[in-house]
């Protein structure tokens, strides 16, 4: 396949992964459908396409809210890191060598920090009303920014930075067209889009980590780590054709589509911004 | 009205200013069409700067202090008027009124040819945008591109070819084919022989001659070895050395 071909082709599942991601978050009720316990256990037979939990209510709730909790954070947190990394690089083309040591620094000295540990401080210092992903999310990303910006940088300097940009401007090309076109588009798509797939799965996992966090505290949550634990007990007490039945398995598979859908999301992205 | 036999340049008295020295002071430089004007002088002297400013392109603050620009194959009109004393603000006017002439009437080759190839383009999708810079379009583009690789030396194949594809010496004469392909009056080369071997260096500076004088361009060519400039120009421009002790920034 040429290159831009898979590019299209990369493209058209992303926007596929997108409008699925989007239509599930937008269209997620507000409260879980009250309960009917004739409808308990239904398998997705009875009730399409995922089946009901054990009150009856659809999976198909739980994964539309599931999106809602977990695609627009990441989404943002993914955009975020790439405006940041488009900076390191315009940067680069343009400011003195004092900037360029500062932006490395910076990155050096955050990319030292423990991600996870300044997730769980912010997450303990937030307002209990403020505490979600969304926010942990942007800390993620600011936490990550800083290594997207020194890799854009580099990416920039080697393209030749101000001489780049001088033959560029020798060229004819106006300034919109330099540091929009031929530096950000051209040549640091690649390595700013793959950032932001990359910190858009990062915050995929974070939330399914905090999941387990939730559950060794033994706090009430319907998670992905809830559902292995209870595939796993069924597995331990040796029901293994139980298991095939109950909703958990449905909801497992479901959280696996979901991340399964994002990972597909961040990964055409990749290919597309890297295609010729 | 121009002369076919106008100066395709003229700069006169060129002064350009750093906010603590003079970079450079009194610069003349007159090229002519099927000339070689050689600019040379020491690291710091002001070489690129003084190869940018013919271009019309200033970049350094306060800038302009004084000096002409003149353009005699197109008309009298002094580019830098009004720009002298002006700083950033009318120099970046001044970036945008020359922009139409850079590219076309007048096209700029940097010292590393790396610099002066778009990584993420084709040698051909490149070579195919500055020849539509041109003002009539060739009839066939393919064959445009295919002529102008042949006349560096290069085989058609190079059009599909990725500029970290090329070597030195063949990435050097992609970047002299974009600079012929909208068929300037004037091309600006600065030391186009930076990191090349000698037998290299020769071979690429003396085609730049060749298809400059081919075309019926004007060659400005900024260069360290005294042997090449020695050979190959018709004119010398020399700059004297930047004061003791300056930082040298060219």
């Amino acid at each position: 396949m040429s290159g831009r071909s898979a590019r299209w082709v990369a493209l058209g599942i992303a926007l596929v992964a997108i409008l699925l991601l989007a239509g599930l978050a937008l269209t997620a009720p507000e409260h879980l459908a009250v309960p009917v316990m004739d409808r308990a256990y239904a398998g997705p037979l009875d009730l399409f396409p995922f089946g009901a939990d054990a009150r009856g209510r659809p999976l198909l709730e739980y994964a539309q809210q599931g999106t809602r909790v977990i695609a627009l954070p990441a989404l943002v947190a993914g955009l975020m890191v790439m405006a940041f990394g488009v900076a390191g690089g315009l940067l680069a083309c343009v400011a003195s060598g004092t900037a360029n040591t500062l932006i490395q620094a910076l990155g050096e000295v955050v990319g030292a920090l423990p991600r996870m540990l300044v997730v769980l401080v912010v997450a303990l210092v937030l307002p209990k009303d403020a505490r979600g992903l969304m926010p942990l999310a942007l800390v993620w990303a600011v936490l990550a920014a800083p290594g997207a910006m020194d890799e854009a940088a580099s990416v920039a300097q080697r393209l030749g930075g101000a001489r780049f940009v001088e033959a560029l401007r020798a060229h004819g090309y106006s300034g919109s067209r330099i540091f929009g076109w031929h530096v950000v588009a051209l040549n640091l798509r690649p390595v700013v889009v793959r950032q932001g797939a990359e910190v858009m799965m990062q915050v995929v996992f974070l939330e399914i980590a905090l999941s387990y966090l939730a559950v060794a505290e033994e706090q009430p949550s319907f998670t992905h780590a809830d559902s292995l634990v209870s595939w796993a007990d069924l597995l331990n007490l040796g029901y293994p054709a139980l298991v095939l039945d109950v909703p958990t398995l449905h909801a497992l598979v479901l959280g696996l589509c979901l991340i399964g859908t994002i990972a597909v999301l961040a990964l055409s992205l990749g290919v597309a911004a890297r295609a010729r | 009205m121009s002369s076919p036999t106008a100066p395709l340049v003229v700069v006169e008295d060129l002064t350009i200013r750093a906010p603590d020295r003079l970079l450079i002071e009194g610069v003349d430089v007159v090229v002519q069409a099927r000339r070689v004007t050689a600019l040379v002088g020491p690291s710091g002297a002001g070489k690129s700067l003084t190869a940018r400013a013919c271009m019309g392109v200033l970049d350094v603050a306060p800038g302009l202090e004084r000096g002409s620009l003149r353009y005699p194959a197109l008309g009298d009109t002094n580019w830098f008027a009004g720009v002298a004393g002006g700083g950033p603000r009318a120099q970046r006017r001044l970036l945008d009124q020359t922009r139409h002439l850079r590219g076309a009437y007048v096209t700029y080759s940097p010292q590393a040819a790396s610099s002066a190839l778009n990584p993420a383009r084709t040698i051909g999708r490149q070579l195919a945008l500055a020849i539509a810079r041109r003002s009539h379009a060739p009839d066939s583009l393919a064959a445009e591109i295919r002529s102008l690789l042949d006349e560096v030396g290069l085989g058609s194949d190079v059009a599909r070819a990725l500029p970290g594809e090329l070597s030195g010496g063949m990435a050097q004469r992609a970047a002299l084919a974009i600079a012929i392909a909208p068929q300037p009056r004037l091309v600006i080369a600065d030391e186009p022989e930076t990191g090349l071997d000698p037998v290299l260096r020769r071979s690429v500076v003396e085609l730049l001659v060749t298809v400059c004088e081919t075309h019926g361009a004007g060659l400005l060519l900024i260069s360290h070895h005294q042997g090449t400039v020695d050979r190959i120009a018709d004119d010398i421009v020399r700059l004297p050395g930047p004061p003791p002790g300056a930082p040298i920034d060219d």
